[in-house]
């Protein structure tokens, strides 16, 4: 399963959304879009928003910290 | 300015306009490092839950209070960040 999840570094919700996966046990790859402006457009293009967190979860994308459509989409 | 001086000025501007400050202490804490860190880091107060994209015309969107929180609070009660929240 692939886990990538856009943040910046102090944004509270991709904490709170880093948190929730690890304690799932679940690995991921995390783009800091405050460094790679090239990460950041990418999401923008991808979402058609600027917000973070993104979690891309086997290329469905969620925006926010939602827990209920991350579970879904981690089949947990 | 330190946390508490633009916690100050957030307060006055959130009741200003009918809204308030998020009362979670914890994450109001941590947009207020945020905005405190990009303004030194960027030279203004970017919402620290949105990307910087070195475009002035979509960055300038983003200075805290964003063109979006308006609209947020209406349609989720609270602004993407969770700096601001609508009053109960």
């Amino acid at each position: 399963m692939r886990v990538k999840i856009y943040t910046t570094p102090v944004c509270p919700y991709c904490r709170m959304a880093k948190e929730f996966l690890t304690q799932r046990g679940v690995e991921f790859e995390e783009v800091n879009v405050q460094e790679n402006r090239g990460a950041a457009l990418e999401m923008i293009q991808k979402t058609g928003q600027n917000g973070v967190p993104v979690i891309e979860i086997n290329n469905k994308i969620i925006v926010g910290f939602n827990q209920e459509k991350i579970i879904e989409a981690l089949g947990l | 300015m330190n946390a508490e001086q633009l916690r100050a000025i957030l307060e006055r501007y959130a009741k200003s306009q009918g809204f308030q400050l998020n009362p979670d202490k914890k994450i109001l804490d941590l947009i207020i490092q945020g905005l405190l860190q990009n303004e030194q880091k960027f030279g203004l107060r970017y919402c620290p839950c949105r990307a910087i994209t070195s475009d002035p015309e979509q960055d300038k969107k983003i200075i805290c209070p964003c063109v979006y929180h308006k609209d947020e609070l209406k349609q989720m009660g609270h602004c993407h960040c969770g700096l601001f929240v609508a009053k109960k």
